[in-house]
């Protein structure tokens, strides 16, 4: 049909200037070069980097290294601290996020009074920058004049004020809840947007089976929400594994390193000590890690 | 997408549902009233307990904005923003209907290739992104951060737009092309009004991210003149430490524009940030 109709066109009209092809390499170009430009060649650059030992920003400083900014992370504690804080935080809200947006979702979707305000009331901390949520929750964490701590003494709860961020026992702990209450309303809304395709007909043959509440949510809403669900984690972990704004925002890493996270040890790394090599090796894990998620998920889905 | 029609127990009372959702809002909103009515103390005020101040100081936020030069703040956080969404929106639409209208050798690969954008995280590349920008000459410059923005917002967009492209009957296109309409003139005066809706998705992502956006900010911007509204406010961190209403203040200012925004356009928020995580 396409062949025809331009067939005809050439018929009648003068030649183009230009083929189709090249019209259509010239508006894709735009984006393709601002993107390679600006986040393949950084990619690259930033595997190269790791390669090297690098301190300061003068390229001329460059010195090849092989594979030793590998080997030092290798024996590097806070490497490994800042490896498995990230996973643990990754792990913690992602499992929470799922659970707490599934079950709000399934309520505001009952849509009985109070829902709506609900619904408003949860967007509101995704709509927040990352930086003021994490001085929101600094503020109500602190331990002289915090909110939380106020509240438990009130309750008759402690009767020493708690330094959440500054004891290492709570901080990570609250950087995940101060994560989790951010993007509750995220998550609630994706699941709530899937339950709206549950297939009402499939919802009504359950019903007519006599299936109970329970069984219609396990046995036919679950199911529909699969998909959804895919996504949903997949999001969740990739934004687990990049985490900087909060943690820095609430505890720059501490106490003791506690909550140090990859990104906000790269940043150390890089902007603090000048060791641009290993940042960049540290720079390779985060996205090796976020990848890794992609196909994994990517894996998954095919055997669903 | 709601259709209350649809589900007919939606009508029927269930108070203890009513009251669970009120209880959950209230849960929500806690740290937010808290951080109000810090913000509405006086200094000495702020280290005692309570959640309602004596005497509400509204005068914090005037103070709370001069203090901060809140208002330069905004104008480079909204330059940021508007000229980075306006430019990601353009040039995303662009590859996005080549890559869905016209295929030319390469295009899936390209496509393909951008599409690993959005597993980057932005955090791993600062340094060869600062780097880039000292070349440029970019390095500290509100231009070179936007620039950057519309790198990093360039996949989700031409994906969103591209689904929406593709959906569009090829007849169309074929009869604006044989009325000898050139393809920009086609993208602009016929493909662009169809796509109201996926346009608005993306600008509600991209306002989002790059309003909000702070770590790119923080490594690109040097100068506190250049500062957007995240960078000033995480500045004032650790300088004033006693002026905790102050700086309450100072976040529900540069946190009210966007629910405001969200109030007015409720429908088109919930649907942007749905539609760019489950188109994707």
């Amino acid at each position: 049909m396409t062949g025809k109709h331009s067939l005809q066109a050439r018929a009648r009209r003068p030649p183009r200037r230009a083929s189709n092809a090249q019209v259509g390499f010239a508006l894709a170009a735009p984006a393709v070069f601002t993107f390679v430009g600006l986040v393949a060649v950084p990619v690259v650059a930033v595997v190269l980097t790791s390669l090297t030992t690098w301190t300061g920003f003068a390229l001329g400083d460059i010195e090849w290294l092989g594979l030793g900014n590998y080997l030092t992370m290798s024996q590097d504690p806070i490497f490994w601290r800042a490896l498995t804080n990230t996973l643990i935080f990754t792990i913690a809200t992602t499992v929470l996020l799922n659970i707490v947006g599934l079950g709000l979702a399934v309520l505001v979707d009952t849509r009985v009074p109070g829902t709506r305000l609900l619904k408003a009331v949860l967007f509101l901390p995704v709509l927040l920058s990352p930086v003021i949520v994490g001085l929101m929750w600094s503020g109500l964490l602190r331990g002289v004049g915090g909110g939380l701590n106020q509240l438990l003494d009130f309750l008759g709860l402690i009767n020493q004020p708690v330094f959440w961020l500054g004891d290492s026992r709570f901080a990570l702990a609250a950087v995940i809840m101060a994560t989790v209450w951010q993007f509750a309303g995220y998550n609630m809304i994706l699941y709530y947007a899937g339950l709206q395709s549950v297939p009402q007909t499939l919802l009504e043959a359950a019903e007519l089976d006599g299936a109970g509440r329970r069984d219609k949510f396990v046995h036919v809403v679950l199911p529909a929400l699969y998909h959804v669900m895919g996504v949903v984690v997949i999001l969740n972990v990739i934004g687990g594994l990049r985490i900087f704004d909060i943690v820095y925002v609430m505890t720059r890493g501490g106490p003791s390193r506690s909550t140090e996270v990859l990104a906000t040890y790269m940043y150390e790394q890089a902007f603090q000590l000048n060791a641009m090599g290993y940042a960049a090796a540290i720079a390779v894990v985060l996205i090796l890690l976020a990848f890794a998620a992609t196909l994994l998920r990517a894996r998954m889905l095919r055997h669903v | 997408m709601s259709d209350n029609a649809r589900r007919p127990n939606s009508t029927a009372r269930r108070p203890g549902l009513t009251i669970l959702s009120l209880l959950l809002s209230i849960l929500v909103l806690t740290p937010v009233l808290w951080i109000v009515s810090l913000s509405l103390k006086t200094g000495r005020e702020t280290l005692r307990p309570g959640l309602f101040p004596d005497d509400p100081q509204f005068a914090n936020y005037i103070e709370a904005w001069s203090r901060y030069g809140l208002g330069p703040l905004f104008v480079n956080s909204a330059v940021i923003t508007l000229l980075s969404v306006a430019v990601t929106v353009v040039v995303a639409m662009c590859a996005a209907y080549a890559f869905a209208k016209i295929p030319f050798r390469g295009s899936e690969w390209l496509f393909s290739l951008m599409l690993l954008g959005l597993v980057v995280p932005p955090s791993a590349l600062v340094v060869p992104l600062l780097i880039e920008m000292r070349y440029l000459g970019l390095y500290d410059t509100r231009t070179g951060l936007a620039l950057i923005y519309v790198a990093f917002g360039l996949p989700i967009s031409t994906l969103v737009l591209r689904g929406f492209f593709a959906g569009l009957p090829g007849e169309l296109i074929e009869a604006a092309r044989l009325d000898g309409c050139s393809e920009p003139q086609i993208l602009r005066r016929i493909v662009a009004p169809l796509a109201k809706g996926a346009i608005s998705t993306v600008v509600v992502l991209l306002f989002l991210a790059n309003w909000n956006e702070f770590i790119l900010a923080l490594v690109i911007l040097r100068s506190p003149d250049s500062f957007t509204l995240t960078l000033g406010i995480n500045a004032q961190l650790g300088q004033y430490t006693s002026d905790y209403h102050l700086i309450a203040a100072a976040s529900i200012i540069a946190a009210l524009p966007v629910y405001a925004a969200y109030l007015a356009l409720q429908r088109q928020f919930e649907r942007g940030v749905t539609e760019g995580a489950l188109k994707a």
